[in-house]
This record gives C-alpha cells, structure tokens and sequence, in this order.
C-alpha cells in the first residue's frame, strides 16, 4: 500500500481528492466518506475542535484496519487521511475512499472503516465551544452515538 | 513513555523517559506516575496501553528502550 494513500496530518483534504487516488479501471464503484466539524454537541455549541492524534501509531491501525476491509470485500483500494490541528465548523476531520469492482463491497467496506477508525485509531478531539471545553469520549461513552454516524 | 489528550494535560508534558525496575509491568509504570499525578488513579478502567505502537496489556513488561503510550478514550472521525 502506498504511503500517500493513508496518511494523518494538519493539511485540509477532501474526499473528492482520495477518489481520484483510488480510482482503478476494474473498479466500478467508489464510495467516499467524510466527517465534518459539527456545531454542537448534545445541547452545547462548538466553535471549533482540537485533534490530536498518536501520528505514527496511527497510521500502523489504519493500515491494517484498510488490509482487514481490502480482504473481506476484495476491495481494489482504500484511501484514508484524518487531520489534526484546530478544525472549525465546516472542516473535514476525516476523509476515506473505497474503490471495489460492484458497489456493495465499497458501501460496506467505507462503513466499516470509519466504525474501526473511530474505535481503535489513537486520535482524541477536544470540543471548545463558549461554555468551555471537554476532551470527547469517544463513541462507546457518548450518547449521540447513532446521530454520529449517520 | 507518552502521553496524550487529557492525560497530557494531566500530567503537563506529553513525553518522559523513566526507568523501571526488573520485572516492572505497564501498569506499575502507570502507578508510578499516578503517585506524582493522583488525578490519574481514577482513570485507569478507562485507559488502554500500546507499547512500541501496538495494543498491549497492563500486565506486559517493557524492555530497555520499548515506547510505552497510555491512551485514554479515543474520539477519533
């Protein structure tokens, strides 16, 4: 797997950009995901949110958590970048390409990566906002778990 | 040894170099640290451990030179 096809850095990305990089002439689907900066959480209002992220062990989870998803839906490639840094309302926190020959394997291998990642990929956000700031706990803690993903 | 988002701030700096007794567990490293930081006792259920940027157990034994991350909830996406 090439280096630029999973990467964690403060550059702003798109997912129309990871597209262009997963694009395969057998692939007849790409499915691409992104995460934007919300401006609230639960009842408070968010600003902006500060990520920070364990870089290289990072990337050692993303690959193998992309491997996992290229196996099970024999998926032609994955491409993931997460940003750190300060990130306002608007900004895209994650972006993640899936090219697979039919468009169910990509469907399903973009969702499950985006489910690993924000499981198992040492990154933590904090959300400022006018009532202060909070470290977010992270899926298994929050209660708007369900509105997260959708 | 690293340390990230509120354990960081916890503890004020996101990197020390210990050295640990013969035999010292992940989680006598964590110990120790919480008797200088006492904040940090009641966030162990919480914490997981990696060691040379791989999951570990509380119960693993580092070698001379190994990283070891404390990791707190993450919230990643």
């Amino acid at each position: 797997m090439s280096e630029n096809l999973i990467s964690v850095s403060e550059d702003p990305i798109s997912a129309q950009t990871l597209a262009g990089l997963v694009a395969r002439d057998a692939a007849g689907a790409i499915v691409t995901f992104e995460g934007t900066v919300r401006d609230h959480s639960g009842k408070r209002a968010t600003e902006y949110l500060e990520y920070e992220a364990y870089d290289t062990m990072v990337i050692k989870v993303l690959r193998e958590i992309a491997a996992t998803a290229k196996e099970r839906w024999s998926l032609s490639e994955v491409a993931v970048h997460h940003r750190t840094g300060r990130l306002i309302v608007g900004e895209v926190s994650v972006a993640i390409a899936v090219s697979a020959e039919h468009r169910d394997a990509a469907f399903s291998g973009c969702r499950f990566i985006i489910d690993e990642l924000k499981h198992a990929a040492p990154i933590w956000k904090k959300e400022v906002g006018p009532d202060g700031s909070e470290w977010v706990s992270g899926p298994t803690a929050g209660s708007d778990f369900g509105e997260e993903i959708s | 040894m690293l340390l990230f988002a509120r354990l960081r701030e916890i503890c004020g700096q996101s990197r020390m170099r210990v050295d640990l007794g013969e035999g010292a567990t992940v989680a006598d490293c964590f110990a120790d640290l919480a008797d200088s930081f006492p904040e940090l006792g009641g966030l162990r259920e919480s914490v997981l451990v990696a060691i040379n940027e791989e999951y570990a157990t509380w119960t693993d034994c580092p070698s001379e030179g190994d990283t070891v991350a404390f990791i707190p909830p993450v919230s990643g996406g």
